[in-house]
């Protein structure tokens, strides 16, 4: 499944990314799975997404819970909570 | 009812004054300010830089006033965030509420900037002399937004 995740504020910081257009392995239907999935990149991924800091999704442009699937083309977005105002 | 996002400063009375000539049945004008404060979380800043999600967060801020506009007696409303660097005592939100009535007003207006500063994508990162820091989102903002609840 084709999606494009974007990265925000100490997120995108910390991983040194701010988007990508990837095509999911098999069996990452979710959020849950996705974290895991992105979990087992690397040491920085690692910490980021086993942390305690909350992190939270939205799938296109709208929030969403972490048990909610994916469909093809989706763009999910992964931020700390907000700040504003 | 309208939402901006601008890098720009913006003139509160202007804005005011813009509002109020499209509506004369106004009677009642509240307007919320928030600016920059010197002090941040590690001491002095040097300034603030605010980040944002584009698109995701123009929808979440017209579903705010759409919420305002169901629950309050609502003439008009107007949303705007200042986006990147932001100096000490320069202004970064405005929220304003025009109404027939002060209630009306003053609640909506209440309910808009509880609710965008625990749900509309903005992150801030204060910027200090020799270090920065991302603004954690603090638990009273949230129990504000939390007060709200039936009127979502």
């Amino acid at each position: 499944m084709n999606v494009t995740i974007k990265y925000f504020a100490s997120l995108r910081e910390k991983l040194n990314l701010t988007e990508e257009k990837i095509d999911l392995p098999m069996g990452i239907y979710n959020g849950e799975q996705l974290k895991q999935f992105l979990s087992s990149r690397g040491e920085v991924w690692q910490q980021v997404f086993n942390s305690t800091q909350t992190i939270q999704i939205a799938i296109n442009q709208l929030r969403a819970s972490w048990q909610d699937d994916f469909s093809e083309n989706d763009e999910i977005a992964l931020f700390p909570p907000v700040t504003g105002g | 009812m309208a939402v901006r996002i601008q890098t720009i400063s913006f003139d509160l009375g202007q804005e005011i004054n813009h509002l109020k000539t499209s509506s004369p049945q106004v009677g009642a004008t509240v307007a919320f300010v928030g600016s920059v404060r010197e002090e941040g979380s590690l001491g002095q800043l040097t300034h603030l830089e605010v980040e944002h999600y584009e698109g995701m967060t123009e929808k979440s801020m017209q579903e705010l006033e759409t919420q305002a506009r169901n629950n309050w007696s609502v003439i008009d409303t107007l949303i705007i965030h200042r986006i990147g660097r932001l100096s000490v005592q320069e202004d970064i939100v405005c929220v304003i509420v025009l109404s027939e009535h002060r209630r009306d007003a003053f609640e909506a207006a209440q309910f808009l900037m509880d609710s965008l500063k625990s749900t509309v994508p903005f992150w801030k990162k204060e910027i200090y002399m020799d270090q920065e820091k991302w603004v954690e989102a603090k638990i009273s903002d949230h129990e504000a937004f939390l007060r709200w609840d039936k009127h979502k």
